[in-house]
């Protein structure tokens, strides 16, 4: 399927704040890669003055888990954009079969991946890596709760 | 020749999803228990459910279907209906 999002043209700015609800600070992702019905990706520059890295410059774990999210965010609001629903609001219910291998660190760019491995709406599952080049830092699989359209 | 689950592997098959990767009680598990009350499972679960059945039965069971599920004997019902062949045990 061809991508909403293309790799070569990253959704970022107003783009990305229609398919992401977050606003700085809690903004985790600077740019949607690409997007479509079953899969998102987007990357993320952990900045220097981040809020969430202890003195060693290292993140909270949390931090990966709230940046897939964020991507699933995208490969929602796109999934009920191309089925005609309007984009609905959700939120992280669950996680599961996650394990962290490390922490990120300041000034490390994040990947991260989303796919879909099954809607029952209102709940979806899907399992996110989160990868700095080909390391992976995190992985697993998280379900969100996704207002059903009125 | 692809070789289908009895109705009784079914059952079993289910049963052992229940109780492996959703710690339910075997003593709990009758046809007609429901999964909610009796089961304890909430809804948060139905996904997860609905995604080890099709892994093990290598079937996809429909939305609409998946939602009308109630009870352990809904289940065998819905993952019997996804099955080709299904047959009952033979024998005395």
């Amino acid at each position: 399927m061809k991508p909403a999002v293309g790799a070569g043209d990253g959704a970022s700015g107003p783009v990305l704040a229609e398919l992401v609800p977050h606003r700085p600070p809690i903004l985790a992702v600077d740019r949607v890669l690409a997007v479509t019905d079953d899969f998102a990706e987007a990357e993320f520059r952990v900045p220097i003055a981040a809020a969430d890295a202890d003195a060693d410059g290292n993140l909270w774990e949390q931090t990966l888990v709230e940046g897939l999210a964020q991507t699933a965010s995208a490969l929602h609001a796109t999934s009920a954009r191309r089925a005609g629903r309007r984009i609905a609001r959700g939120m992280l219910v669950g996680i599961q079969r996650f394990e962290v291998r490390r922490r990120a660190r300041v000034g490390e760019t994040l990947h991260y991946r989303v796919e879909l491995i099954r809607e029952l709406r209102p709940l979806s599952l899907v399992r996110g890596i989160a990868s700095v080049g080909d390391e992976v830092l995190a992985q697993g699989e998280l379900k969100f709760y996704v207002e059903d359209e009125e | 020749m692809t070789l289908q689950p009895t109705t009784s592997e079914i059952e079993t098959l289910v049963d052992r999803i229940l109780v492996e990767e959703f710690e339910v009680d075997p003593e709990a598990l009758r046809p007609e228990a429901k999964l909610v009350t009796d089961l304890d499972l909430d809804s948060l679960d139905g996904v997860d459910l609905v995604v080890a059945l099709e892994k093990t039965f290598l079937c996809r069971i429909p939305e609409d279907e998946a939602k009308s599920i109630r009870t352990l004997g809904d289940i065998y019902d819905r993952v019997r209906a996804r099955m080709p062949a299904a047959q009952a045990p033979t024998g005395a």
